[in-house]
C-alpha cells in the first residue's frame, strides 16, 4: 500500500524539483523578508536581530510612509478607473472582432513585452516641453504655452494607464467572450435594442470580468516601480519608491522588508479574489 | 393564398462566401398554422429561420409579416419570438425577470408587465416558480420558460430553432405535445426548424422540405409521405424502397406492370399517368407498403421473387431485409402479430407482394 | 452561427471602430515617437520635427565603442543581456517543461496548490523579489553577480514557460501518448518522441517570452547587479540620468525593432491569445 502510493508521486516530484528548486530562491527570499522584518535598526549598528513589531507600527504611523501609502493608493485608483472606462470598449471590439481578433491581440501584447524602460522614455519624449503633446495642445490654442508634463503624477499616471490597461482588457475579453452568444439573440429578439441588449445582458454578465480587471490592475499598479522611478523623477513617492530609499538610501532593512511584506500581502489578498472572480467563470453560460 | 397569410418569403437568397446558403425561398404560413422547415443539416432552414427573425440580411428577396415587409427591420422592431435551441435564458435574472424583459423593452407600466408575466406564467404552467433562477430548473422547465417569455414579449408568429434536440427522448415527445397544444390553444403561426421528420410529421400542419438552401417539397405530412415530389423527399421522408424496371402491358389487360427481369413484376396500378410500353423507369415502395408470403404461395403475376437474407426484430415491427432474383436489395418492414417470436420465422425464398396503391411514381429529373 | 454582426451596420458600430483605432494609436504612440525621435535632427526632441537626421544612429555608433564615465559600454551591457537571457531561457525550458507535464498530465496531491505557485511569480511584486533576493544573497554570502542575475531571471521567466508548455499540452490529444504507450513506448521514450515534439511550438513560445521578459527586465535587475555584470535595463537607466539625447531614442530604436521581429516571429508559431488566456 505504502509502497504504491510512493511510486506514484516520485515520478511527479522528480519532474518537479528543478522547477520547484528555482522557486525555493524566491520563497527563501521571501522568508528572509519576513524575518528581517522584525528586526531592529539603528544608524549605528544598522541591523539588530530582534523580534520587534516596531517596524510594522511605522507603516501605519511614519508621516512619510503614509504619504506614500495615500500617493500609492490615488495613483492605483485613477490608473484602474481609467483603465477600465478605456479598456472595456476594447474588450468588446476584440469579441467582435472575428478575423481582426488576432491583430488586435498582436498590438494589445506587443507594448507588454517591451522594454518597460524603453516605453517610459517613449512617454518622456511625447511629454517633453518641446513634444508632441505640448505641441498639439499649444497649436490648438487650448492651452498659452507648453506646460511642463513630465516628472509629476500626471506623467506617471499617464504611463501607467498604458502599462495596464492590456491588463484590463485580457480578462474582460475572456470574460466577455464565453458569454452565449445566443443570449444578445435572445434580448434582441425580445425588443431590446442593441444599446439596451448591452445594459441589461452584456453588461451584468460581463461583472465577473469587470472585478478580475480592476483587481488585477489595481494590484499591478500598486507595485509598479518603473513608472514612478523613471516618471516621477523623485518628485512622486509611493510605496515601491520609498521601499528603494529605505533599502539603498537610508539601508535601513528592516524598515525596507517590512515595506515589502506589507505590499506583497496587499497584492497577494488583491490577487486571491482576482482568481476567484474570474474562477467563478464555469457557472455563467 | 398569400392574402391574409401570416408570414410570407418572396424569393428569399443567402449566400456566405461562396458558399449558397438558401437559394429562391418561397413559401406562406397562414394564420394559426404550425409549419415544419425539414432538412439535414446545411439545408438552409436555420440560415431562412435567422431571416426572418432579422439576425441575417437576406440577399435577395422579401419577408412579409402580416403584410408588411420587415425585410429590413432589425431584430429588436420585428414581432416575431424566436425559441432557442438552448433556451437562452438570461443566467443572472429569476424566471420573472426573464419572462417579463420583453414587456419591459416594450416600456410597458409595471402593472401591466406583473399581469403579462402572471398570465405567461400560467399558460405554461410554472405559476410557483416565479423567483427562481435558470440553472435551478430542469431541461423541461427552461424550455417552457423560454416560451412564456416570448409569450410575453407578444409576438404575432412563434419560431422554433430545433427547441427539442436537447432532451431526452420521453421528455422530447411530452414537450411536443405541449407546445402543439399551446399553439393551438393561442392559435398563433409557427415556424418550427427541425431536422427530425417523425416530430415534422407528429406536429406540423405542413411540412417544407429543404435541400441544399432550395425548397424540394411543401405539403401536409401524408402528401410529403405519401406523393414526394422529389427523390430526396421520398428518401429522406423514412426508408423507401427504389426499383428499376421496363413497362410493361400486365397478362389479361390488367393494366401496365413494373417489368424487372426475373425477379418479377410489379403492377404500377394508377402510379403513371402516361405509360409508354418498353420505358425504361424507376418507381419507390414504401418498405411498410410489402407483404411476405412463402415463395409460390401467391397467384398472379404482379409478384416479385426473392430471398430473405436477414430479420431484425425492432418491437412494434420487424425488418426483413429481402434479395430479390437479380441482386436487387429490399427493405420490407412487417408488423409483429401477438406472440410473435421475432426473427427466425421467415427465411429463404418468399413472395413480396406491393399493397394495392403502394407504388409511387417520382418526378423524372429530381 | 455568429450572434448579429454589428461591426458594420449602424452608428454604434462605427463608433466602436473609431474608439478602438484611437486607442491602439494610444497604445502604440510612445514606441512610434521614440522612433520618429531617433531621426531628430538637433539636440532638443521637439515636434513637429524640424528635420530628419542620422546623426544620433551615428552617434550611437561611436557610442557601441566606449561611453566617457560610464563602464561597461553598450556592447558589454547588450551582450550581457543576451547571455543572460539565453541561459535563463534555457534553465526556465527545461525546469518549465518538466514542470509543465507533471502538473497537467500526472496526478498528485497538492496539484491545485503547486499549479498555482508555478504561476505566481506573474504576478508577484517585483520589487519585492529583488529587494528579497539582495537580502538573501547577502545573508548567504558570496554568490556571484551572474548568479544573482541568473536565479532572479529565472524565477521571472519560468512561470512564462509554464504557461506556453501547459497551453500545448491542453491541445495536444492525450490519446496520442496513450496509443504510443499502447504500442508499447515508455514513459520516457513516449515523452522525447511524442509529447516535445507535439508541444514544439508552445516550447518556442515559450523560449521566446522567457527571453524577452529577460531583456526587458527592469526592476528585478535593477537590485541585482553590479558594475562589473551590467545588463542592458539598468545600463540605460544610467545613460538616462545624465545624458538624455536622442541617442538613446536610436538604441531605444533598434531595440524595439528586434523585439517586434521577434514577437512576429513568435506570432506564426502559436496564437498569441491562446496564451493569454482567451479562447481560440
Amino acid at each position: 500500500m505504502h509502497r504504491r502510493r510512493a511510486v506514484r508521486v516520485w515520478p511527479a516530484f522528480a519532474l518537479l524539483s528543478p522547477g520547484l528548486l528555482i522557486l525555493a530562491s524566491l520563497v527563501a527570499a521571501c522568508a528572509i523578508l519576513l524575518r528581517y522584518s522584525f528586526n531592529d535598526w539603528d544608524p549605528v549598528r544598522t541591523m539588530v536581530p530582534a523580534w520587534t513589531a516596531k517596524n510594522y507600527l511605522n507603516l501605519f504611523l511614519d508621516p512619510a510612509q503614509q504619504r506614500a501609502a495615500v500617493t500609492t493608493l490615488r495613483i492605483s485608483v485613477i490608473v484602474t478607473v481609467a483603465c477600465l472606462f478605456l479598456g472595456y470598449p476594447v474588450a468588446l471590439a476584440m469579441t467582435r472582432a472575428g478575423r481582426y481578433r488576432g491583430l488586435l491581440v498582436f498590438l494589445l501584447v506587443t507594448p507588454m513585452l517591451t522594454d518597460v524602460l524603453i516605453r517610459a522614455y517613449g512617454w518622456i519624449v511625447m511629454l517633453g516641453s518641446a513634444g508632441p503633446v505640448n505641441a498639439i495642445m499649444v497649436g490648438l490654442r487650448l492651452w498659452p504655452a507648453p506646460r511642463r508634463l513630465i516628472y509629476t503624477e500626471f506623467s506617471v499616471v499617464l504611463e501607467l494607464i498604458h502599462e495596464m490597461v492590456p491588463f484590463m482588457v485580457l480578462p474582460l475579453t475572456a470574460v466577455i467572450e464565453r458569454i452565449d452568444p445566443a443570449l444578445r439573440d435572445a434580448a434582441m429578439n425580445l425588443r431590446a435594442s442593441p444599446l439596451r441588449s448591452f445594459l441589461h445582458v452584456t453588461l451584468p454578465l460581463s461583472l465577473p470580468g469587470i472585478l478580475a480587471g480592476t483587481l488585477l490592475v489595481f494590484a499591478l499598479s500598486m507595485s509598479a516601480f518603473v513608472a514612478p522611478l523613471v516618471l516621477g523623477g523623485g518628485n512622486v513617492t509611493v510605496m515601491t519608491v520609498l521601499m528603494r530609499q529605505t533599502m539603498f538610501a537610508t539601508l535601513d532593512w528592516p524598515r525596507g522588508a517590512a515595506q515589502s511584506v506589507f505590499l506583497v500581502g496587499i497584492v497577494l489578498v488583491l490577487l486571491l479574489f482576482y482568481r476567484r472572480a474570474l474562477g467563478g467563470q464555469r457557472r455563467t453560460a | 393564398m398569400n392574402e391574409g397569410a401570416e408570414l410570407v418569403l418572396n424569393g428569399l437568397a443567402k449566400s456566405f462566401g461562396a458558399v449558397a446558403a438558401v437559394q429562391g425561398v418561397s413559401l406562406a404560413v397562414q394564420r394559426g398554422e404550425f409549419v415544419s422547415l425539414l432538412g439535414p443539416s446545411g439545408c438552409g432552414k436555420t440560415t431562412t429561420l435567422r431571416m426572418i427573425a432579422g439576425f441575417l440580411m437576406p440577399d435577395a428577396g422579401q419577408v412579409l409579416l402580416r403584410g408588411r415587409d420587415i425585410t429590413a427591420l432589425p431584430p429588436y422592431r420585428r414581432d416575431v419570438g424566436l425559441l432557442f435551441q438552448n433556451y437562452a435564458l438570461f443566467p443572472h435574472m429569476t424566471v420573472r425577470g426573464n419572462i417579463g424583459f420583453g414587456p419591459r423593452m416594450q416600456r410597458r407600466g409595471r402593472r401591466e408587465i406583473g399581469d403579462r408575466v402572471r398570465w405567461a406564467l400560467d399558460l405554461v404552467q410554472m405559476g410557483g416558480f416565479a423567483e427562481r433562477f435558470p440553472h435551478e430548473l430542469s431541461g423541461g422547465q427552461q424550455q417552457r420558460v423560454a416560451i412564456a417569455r416570448v409569450l410575453a414579449a407578444g409576438a404575432s408568429m412563434l419560431l422554433l430553432d430545433e427547441p427539442f434536440s436537447n432532451l431526452d427522448a420521453r421528455l422530447r415527445s411530452r414537450m411536443q405535445e405541449e407546445v402543439r397544444e399551446l399553439q393551438l390553444r393561442l392559435g398563433i403561426a409557427t415556424m418550427h426548424v427541425t431536422h427530425d421528420q417523425d416530430e415534422a410529421m407528429a406536429m406540423s400542419d405542413r411540412i417544407v422540405i429543404m435541400n441544399a438552401g432550395r425548397v424540394e417539397q411543401i405539403g401536409a405530412p401524408a402528401a410529403v409521405y405519401g406523393a414526394p415530389a422529389s427523390v430526396f423527399v421520398a428518401e429522406f421522408m423514412g426508408r423507401c424502397n427504389r426499383l428499376e424496371g421496363v413497362v410493361s402491358r400486365a397478362p389479361c389487360g390488367l393494366g401496365w406492370n413494373l417489368a424487372l427481369g426475373e425477379a418479377g413484376q410489379v403492377p404500377l396500378g394508377n402510379a403513371i399517368a402516361d405509360p409508354r410500353p418498353g420505358a425504361r423507369i424507376a418507381v419507390f415502395i414504401r418498405p411498410e407498403h410489402l407483404r411476405l408470403a412463402p415463395a409460390g404461395a401467391t397467384q398472379g403475376a404482379g409478384v416479385l421473387r426473392g430471398e430473405v437474407r436477414r430479420v431484425v426484430y425492432l418491437g412494434s415491427r420487424s425488418a426483413a431485409y429481402v434479395t430479390l432474383a437479380g441482386n436487387t436489395g429490399l427493405l420490407v418492414h412487417l408488423p409483429n402479430d401477438p406472440g410473435s417470436e421475432g426473427p427466425g420465422e421467415l427465411t429463404g425464398p418468399v413472395d413480396i407482394q406491393p399493397l394495392p396503391g403502394a407504388v409511387m411514381m417520382v418526378a423524372a429529373g429530381s | 452561427m455568429a450572434a448579429w454582426d454589428m461591426k458594420a451596420r449602424g452608428i454604434g458600430g462605427a463608433l466602436l471602430v473609431a474608439y478602438v483605432v484611437l486607442f491602439f494609436v494610444y497604445l502604440e504612440s510612445p514606441l512610434v515617437f521614440i522612433l520618429l525621435a531617433s531621426f531628430n535632427k538637433g539636440l532638443t526632441v521637439r515636434f513637429p520635427p524640424s528635420g530628419f537626421s542620422l546623426q544620433w544612429y551615428s552617434a550611437l555608433w561611436d557610442l557601441v565603442r566606449e561611453v566617457p564615465g560610464v563602464k561597461p559600454g553598450l556592447v558589454d551591457a547588450v551582450v550581457t543581456s543576451i547571455w543572460l537571457g539565453l541561459a535563463s531561457t534555457a534553465g526556465a525550458l527545461i525546469a518549465g517543461t518538466l514542470a509543465g507535464f507533471a502538473l497537467y498530465r500526472l496526478r498528485f496531491p497538492g496539484r491545485q496548490a503547486l499549479r498555482q505557485l508555478f504561476l505566481l511569480p506573474l504576478l508577484f511584486p517585483q520589487i519585492v523579489t529583488g529587494i528579497g533576493l539582495v537580502l538573501w544573497f547577502s545573508r548567504i554570502g558570496g554568490v556571484p553577480t551572474w548568479l544573482r542575475l541568473l536565479l532572479g531571471h529565472l524565477i521571472l521567466t519560468l512561470p512564462y514557460v509554464v504557461v506556453t508548455v501547459t497551453a500545448s499540452l491542453e491541445t495536444l490529444d492525450v490519446r496520442l501518448e496513450e496509443a504510443a504507450m499502447n504500442l508499447g513506448a515508455g514513459r520516457v521514450a513516449t515523452f522525447f518522441l511524442i509529447t516535445v515534439p507535439g508541444i514544439r511550438s508552445g516550447l518556442m513560445a515559450g523560449a521566446i517570452f522567457a527571453w524577452l521578459t529577460s531583456f526587458s527586465n527592469f526592476t528585478v535587475t535593477f537590485f541585482l547587479f553590479s558594475g562589473e555584470v551590467q545588463p542592458l535595463p539598468p545600463w540605460l537607466y544610467q545613460i538616462m540620468q545624465y545624458f538624455i539625447d536622442p541617442s538613446i531614442a536610436a538604441l531605444s530604436t533598434c531595440v524595439l525593432l528586434i523585439t517586434l521581429a521577434v514577437l512576429l516571429i513568435m506570432n506564426r508559431l502559436l496564437a498569441l491569445g491562446r496564451l493569454v488566456g482567451l479562447s481560440q
